[in-house]
């Protein structure tokens, strides 16, 4: 068996979603290369080893289609439980089992794919690959920066008439970080590097829901619409020199920052990929529960205005069919720009880090 | 560097200028013939490329641009390369030439901007300008450049005078003009054609031994035939491909809906013919000489 088969999320997320798209929850499949599968959809606690069949002499490896605020892990060896946010190649613990519940009135479904070994058949902790699922705990909410921000915004005001609107969203901020509301990784680079303002947009920790901008980034706004407006209010109020906006976003934030881009009016700068319908992208329409697929089913140019432009950053490293997708069927793309780069980084790295340190320019007047 | 030609606009007052100029009554052209470096072209373009910052070629996968590729490949310079796809519809118009571009910049790892652009976004464009072309792909090489200037060095692999082509025993160098207060736009002094590096040094493309040694002058137009030939010659390798013009070639009508857009100004098209024989005692005999077109 090739490990990046069940570790490497990458390659994984994708086919696992395609597998269990039709199939029925709560039933552990197996797809033709012996790999099981499981979707999960209803309140309760899952016995995870079990239903896996793993023996007490077994490991259990999982990876599911993305990160999920619906779960919990409870220990039946006097441990508490604690919130677990990772996704990709992990053991799950032997004394744990799987809590799956609302979190803010929302559930995100929960696709796995997972593989049991003997214990000690496995290369360990390669790469942090395999490990026991990061979790976290509650702490206080406070800041750090003397920036002005609330629970979703952040502004770094550069005194400039160029402002970027940054979808920062790709972080995973389901760990002790996500407790600091103004946690913004590299807003202060961008601003530097591109002599620029930056509105900076995350999730918050109470609110994470992987909603690819659909419900907005409560508690400060409820739909991307709500995004719109506070972004151009916030700009109005705190960056009155503004007079060029750009959008952008990677990653999980690189569909958000489309939609905005375009409601705004604005040019988009979007890195890794991007799902024009949700809905007809397994992975991403399998963010959402059943019930709410009928309302995800639309084309991003839904929000187009005809005066934005796209520009679309690759890295050439990457397999073509994980980005070409993205174009498929957008009305939108006649103002597009590939931009297709060489850089052998790690991708989540190298998607923020062209912008943080100056390689790609976002603004030329 | 030797710049190997120079223009010379002349209105009809006889001023000259060095760039084009609205009422023009004809133009000039003067080569510097470089007789140390003749032979030694590629080298020069190579060297040449080192000394250019911030390159971004304009690559539209012909051989022009390919050569250019090559010689900043070599150089060991990083470009971006610039590539822009024609869309009608879900139809790409150049997808023959374009193909040559993705392949070369998958092969050697290079950054490349693939710029999709549908053709009624172009004619929007082209509609909105002040800017007169006889036919689209022009226009586009204008626009491009409007485009990207403020981001790169902007690089074409365009040889020089453009349009060469053998006709009953002359060589004809002909240039289509622009018109309509083109040399007003903002964008056009940095206009490719005549602005940019690259093309500077461009008419040491054939004035050198290959052209002197050409036995066969009845391959017509230097373009379709026998630009590949003179490539190969210099000391490139590069894929042999049959020239297709973007818009014109793949939609029947698009070159004269395109004519008809804008009223043509009343002289559109120069052009300077010598007998070929004429050329070869003029590339002997001096080291510079001035040319002038009807």
């Amino acid at each position: 068996m090739n490990l990046g088969q069940i570790t490497n999320h990458f390659i994984v997320r994708n086919p696992l979603a395609n597998f269990l798209d039709d199939k029925p929850s709560n039933e552990v499949l197996t797809d033709k290369d012996g790999f099981k599968h499981l979707k999960i959809l209803d309140e309760g606690v899952y016995d995870l080893r079990e239903l896996f069949n793993a023996d007490k002499d077994e490991d259990l490896i999982l990876t599911s289609q993305c990160i999920n605020t619906s779960c919990e892990l409870i220990f039946s060896d006097g441990r508490p439980t604690v919130k677990t946010a990772t996704h990709f190649g992990y053991l799950f613990p032997d004394n744990a089992k799987l809590k799956y519940s609302y979190f803010n009135n929302r559930k995100i479904p929960l696709l796995f794919k997972g593989h049991v070994f003997k214990k000690g058949e496995y290369p360990t902790n390669t790469n942090g690959i395999f490990s026991v699922p990061d979790v976290y705990k509650e702490t206080k909410l406070h800041t750090i920066t003397n920036h002005w921000s609330n629970d979703n915004y952040l502004v770094v005001d550069n005194n400039s008439d160029k402002t970027i609107i940054l979808l920062n969203e790709a972080n995973n901020y389901l760990n002790e970080k996500g407790y600091i509301t103004d946690y913004h990784p590299l807003v202060e680079k961008i601003a530097k590097a591109n002599n620029c303002n930056v509105v900076s947009i995350r999730y918050h920790i109470n609110y994470f829901d992987h909603s690819l901008g659909i419900t907005g980034h409560r508690p400060t706004t409820n739909s991307i619409y709500e995004d719109a407006d506070f972004s151009m209010h916030i700009i109005k109020e705190k960056l009155p020199k503004t007079k060029k906006i750009n959008v952008i976003g990677y990653c999980l934030g690189s569909t958000s920052a489309l939609s905005l881009a375009f409601l705004l009016g604005a040019d988009a700068h979007i890195w890794d990929t991007f799902i024009n319908n949700r809905y007809k992208h397994n992975r991403a329409k399998w963010h959402f529960m059943p019930e709410e697929h009928d309302n995800i089913n639309f084309s991003l140019s839904k929000y187009y205005k005809g005066n934005s432009k796209l520009h679309y950053y690759i890295n050439n490293t990457e397999d073509k069919n994980g980005w070409y997708f993205g174009f498929d069927g957008c009305d939108f793309v006649d103002k597009s720009y590939l931009h297709i780069m060489h850089d052998d980084r790690n991708k989540m790295v190298t998607a923020i880090d062209n912008v943080a340190h100056g390689k790609v320019k976002l603004f030329y007047d | 560097m030797t710049r190997f030609v120079e223009y010379n606009f002349i209105n009809k007052e006889g001023k000259g200028s060095q760039y084009y100029i609205d009422d023009l009554d004809h133009f000039e052209l003067t080569f510097n013939f470089d007789k140390t470096t003749n032979n030694n072209y590629k080298e020069l373009l190579i060297d040449f490329c080192k000394t250019i910052t911030n390159p971004g070629i304009m690559f539209s996968g012909g051989l022009d641009s390919l050569l250019v590729g090559h010689s900043f490949h070599e150089a060991g310079v990083n470009a971006t390369h610039i590539t822009y796809k024609i869309y009608d519809g879900n139809v790409c118009l150049n997808e023959y030439e374009t193909e040559f571009a993705d392949k070369f910049c998958h092969n050697f790892k290079k950054d490349q901007i693939i710029r999709r652009m549908d053709y009624q976004e172009l004619v929007e464009i082209y509609l909105n300008t002040n800017y007169w072309s006889p036919h689209p792909d022009l226009f586009m090489q204008y626009h491009s450049v409007e485009e990207f200037n403020k981001q790169f060095t902007i690089c074409f692999g365009l040889p020089y005078p453009a349009h060469m082509k053998f006709r009953k025993g002359k060589l004809c160098l002909t240039q289509i003009y622009k018109g309509i207060s083109s040399s007003t736009h903002p964008s056009f002094p940095y206009y490719g054609r005549f602005q940019t590096p690259t093309p500077a040094i461009g008419t040491a493309f054939f004035i050198n031994d290959f052209i002197k040694n050409l036995k066969d002058t009845t391959k017509g137009d230097f373009d379709s035939g026998w630009k590949h030939e003179y490539y190969t010659w210099l000391g490139y390798d590069l894929e042999p491909q049959t020239k297709i013009y973007i818009m014109e070639n793949n939609i029947v009508d698009k070159k004269q809906e395109f004519m008809n857009l804008k009223p043509a100004p009343t002289k559109w098209k120069c052009f300077i013919s010598i007998p070929y024989k004429q050329f070869l005692n003029d590339y002997e005999n001096n080291n510079q000489i001035t040319y002038r077109s009807n």
